[in-house]
């Protein structure tokens, strides 16, 4: 095996690593903008696949692909975001003889399209959110599915994603207006206006499930993570295993995991989203067909390095393990973006002039980052990952709130200061929160500059 | 930390403790085996591989002999009889070519590796025969080519390239590196101009204005090419793939060194995902340097061609 590993920033170093440690040899792309990057100094060769803007570099197939042809590669990691889960890049990597490790493009296809993912959810027995059944053609349908749904309800855009082309709709009579605009916008943003109605489910919890299947059969769950502190639907704080879950959740969540993962022939690393309410009752909403940002609190209750298991399974291996792994002890990971929380998040490039993570007992950090070196404007905001793990959760927190005040980070503004005052905020101490957290508790959360 | 009443151990722990070969090798092993759908039988080659390098008289685990020790070890187990080939670079082992075995050998290896086809010179060519070759190369550059052939080819024919771009101008061979070090000397510093001796001349490096154009040669000097800042132009890599400098192996190449060219003609084609796009030239002029050996990789902004521009 010789990996491509098609991506950059942390998730690239964090690849290298378990190829490292396996002795598989490693090829990194890089854009000009990351010439000088961790990964391309890890890894065993570099190619240099285009200028900074991502649609001329991390995004060009035949690139990216090419990179692999003329260093021999044998295999393809795509990370998450840019070509991961595209899945003509998938079958363009097959037509070169590169193996994608991830799913099959077809389930690639079926689930990046949010309709035929919730009807295959749906066959698959998984529970879904009331609404229409698929797109919604015109504002007839769309208002039957809404009634049939209750209000409020939420419009989405099939083909769409972060949080553009969806709208909230309260009550019948907002529903034309908020249809027109919502379409429009789908339009605008995808070339496609096919809407679908779902039930808004509020005051809940965003609950992941990560699974492994190696489509012979064998399916690992990895465990489940609480994705809740969100903004703009991007997550910034994320725990495994979720706390205040019932046993009976837990299990009923993991067993229909395992018997989506069969039925869809899953192959590969995933994770299933799923929203839960405050009865503790639980909706499908998608599929990550891929690695997740947020993968590594899993590896560290459960012990499993998940890059390891998708290369097993990418080289026709069976996995180590089956069944369902049992958290070990409490994990919990913060995102330290180059964004300043105090005005809407908003990113910021800049160098780095000190750039100092912390250490000692249960910490993981992963970073591309050191001091000295560019946050390039071209990429998201992501500087490092930094994760705890400790016996139980309180402690975790004690440790996170510890290991916060050890960052030093000086030249671009970043999420630390918000998640210092989250470790110390009451609700998030007892692990009671909601997807609407941010909002609910802005008064204890000085940083986010709206009180 | 998985709950043992619900878990099934698919295919034992293959990365676990009693596996002991370099990881590169174990790697080798799995991804072999993998194909073969026998991923169960990685501990038995990597047994199979330890008692190889015993009945060989204590081969090492390092290249090359390591990837040798495991094939053998695989075809062992995939076979499941012990020697029926033996692979040749493990009989020039035990004929002495890395070093006297460190213990005895086994007389079934012993004949095996005697009736082994061993080519005559070994894989890699002798420093007699290199030296015979001739080619005016230095003692340390043969030996980079006896190590690396392919990098030493293209280092080597690289810098014929510059010698003969220098020559043909009448003037004598030069030292690339030295030239190099002269012309950062000069950027260095604030002076406009550095000199030194090369090659028996005299070379003298200014500093380039807008208005004199580039590095010019002193007296009975020679005009040379600074790196960067200079008159000639450089044709840049805009994709990433396979170089070729011809439209089929059979076929002429586009341009030779020396070879004048007009703008938008062809100058290589770049292959990727099996498509073939024609790079061509971007000003008129005269190629000087062909950077990069037919059928080689390139990235993207990698210099593929030196092209001195025709006067304006």
């Amino acid at each position: 095996m010789k990996l491509l590993v098609a991506n950059r920033g942390e998730i690239a170093v964090r690849v290298i690593r378990t190829a490292r440690e396996l002795g598989i040899p490693t090829v990194a792309v890089f854009s000009t903008a990351d010439a000088e990057s961790a990964a391309v100094h890890l890894a065993d060769e570099a190619v240099c696949i285009g200028p900074p803007p991502p649609n001329e570099s991390y995004l060009v197939m035949r690139n990216v692909i090419g990179a692999g042809e003329i260093t021999g590669c044998t295999h393809v990691h795509p990370g998450y975001g840019f070509l991961s889960e595209n899945a003509t890049f998938a079958r363009a990597c097959a037509d070169a003889g590169i193996t994608f490790v991830g799913p099959s493009p077809d389930v690639m296809e079926r689930m990046g399209d949010k309709v035929q993912a919730k009807d295959a959810a749906r066959a698959a027995g998984l529970p879904v959110l009331e609404g229409s059944d698929g797109a919604v053609s015109d504002f007839a349908e769309a208002q039957e599915a809404a009634k049939r749904a209750g209000f409020p309800v939420l419009l989405k855009a099939a083909a769409g994603g972060g949080g553009r082309g969806m709208r909230r709709v309260d009550t019948p009579e907002e529903l034309p207006n908020a249809f027109d605009v919502a379409q429009r916008e789908a339009i605008a943003a995808f070339g496609d206006g096919g809407l679908y109605v779902e039930r808004l489910l509020e005051g809940a919890r965003h609950i992941e499930v990560q699974i492994v299947a190696d489509g012979l059969g064998g399916v690992l769950i990895a465990g489940d993570r609480e994705c809740s502190i969100q903004r703009r639907h991007q997550k910034l704080v994320e725990e495994a295993p979720a706390p205040n879950l019932p046993d009976a959740t837990r299990n009923a969540m993991h067993q229909a995991c395992i018997d989506a993962a069969r039925a869809w022939n899953y192959k590969s690393a995933g994770t299933l989203e799923f929203l839960v309410d405050a009865q503790a009752n639980f909706f499908f909403l998608e599929l990550n067909a891929r690695l997740q940002v947020e993968h590594p609190v899993t590896e560290l209750v459960s012990g499993l390095d998940l890059v390891a298991e998708q290369l097993r399974v990418a080289s026709g291996e069976v996995l180590s393990r089956t069944g369902v792994a049992v958290a070990n002890g409490h994990s919990i990971e913060v995102r330290v973006n180059a964004e300043d929380p105090s005005v809407d998040f908003r990113p910021s490039a800049g160098r780095l002039r000190e750039f100092h993570m912390p250490g000692g007992p249960g910490i993981r950090v992963d970073t591309h980052c050191r001091q000295g070196v560019m946050v390039p404007p071209n990429y998201d905001s992501l500087m490092a990952k930094l994760c705890v793990w400790a016996v139980d959760r309180p402690r975790a927190v004690a440790r996170m709130a510890r290991a916060l005040d050890e960052v030093v980070i000086e030249g671009v503004p970043t999420t630390v200061p918000l998640f210092k005052e989250i470790m110390r905020e009451r609700a998030f101490m007892e692990g009671k929160y909601t997807t609407a957290y941010l909002t609910e508790h802005a008064d204890a959360l000085p940083t986010l500059g709206s009180g | 930390m998985l709950a043992s009443d619900r878990v099934t151990l698919a295919a034992g722990d293959v990365y676990g403790p009693a596996v002991s070969l370099p990881p590169d090798l174990e790697a080798a092993i799995v991804s072999r085996l993998g194909r073969l759908g026998m991923s169960r039988s990685l501990l038995e080659v990597s047994d199979e591989a330890r008692q190889v390098s015993a009945d060989l008289g204590g081969l090492t685990f390092a290249y090359p002999l390591g990837d040798a020790l495991v094939g053998q070890a695989c075809d062992h187990v995939i076979d499941g009889e012990r020697y029926g080939t033996l692979d040749p670079i493990l009989a020039e082992a035990v004929q002495g070519r890395f070093g006297a075995p460190r213990g005895p050998v086994l007389p079934q290896v012993q004949e095996a590796a005697v009736s082994a086809e061993v080519s005559p010179a070994g894989p890699e060519p002798s420093m007699a025969q290199l030296a015979q070759e001739g080619r005016g190369w230095a003692e340390e550059d043969l030996v980079l080519l006896a190590q690396f052939p392919d990098a030493a080819e293209r280092l080597a024919a690289r810098r014929a390239s510059l010698r003969t771009e220098v020559a043909e101008e009448g003037g004598p061979a030069i030292d690339r590196a030295m030239l190099e070090t002269l012309i950062q000397a000069v950027e260095g510093s604030t002076d406009s101009e550095g000199s030194g001796e090369m090659a028996g001349a005299r070379v003298t490096v200014r500093r380039s204005t807008p208005a004199a154009g580039a590095a010019a040669a002193g007296p009975g000097g020679s005009t040379v090419a600074g790196p960067a800042d200079d008159h000639m132009h450089r044709v840049l890599s805009p994709m990433v793939g396979t170089f070729y400098r011809a439209s089929s192996p059979e076929a002429d190449p586009f341009v030779r060194e020396g070879q004048k060219v007009e703008a938008g003609e062809v100058l290589c084609l770049i292959e990727a995902m099996k498509l073939f796009n024609e790079i061509t030239a971007d000003v008129a002029g005269t190629v000087r340097t062909i950077a990069v050996e037919n059928g080689h990789g390139v990235e993207f902004g990698e210099v593929l061609f030196v092209i001195e521009p025709v006067a304006k």
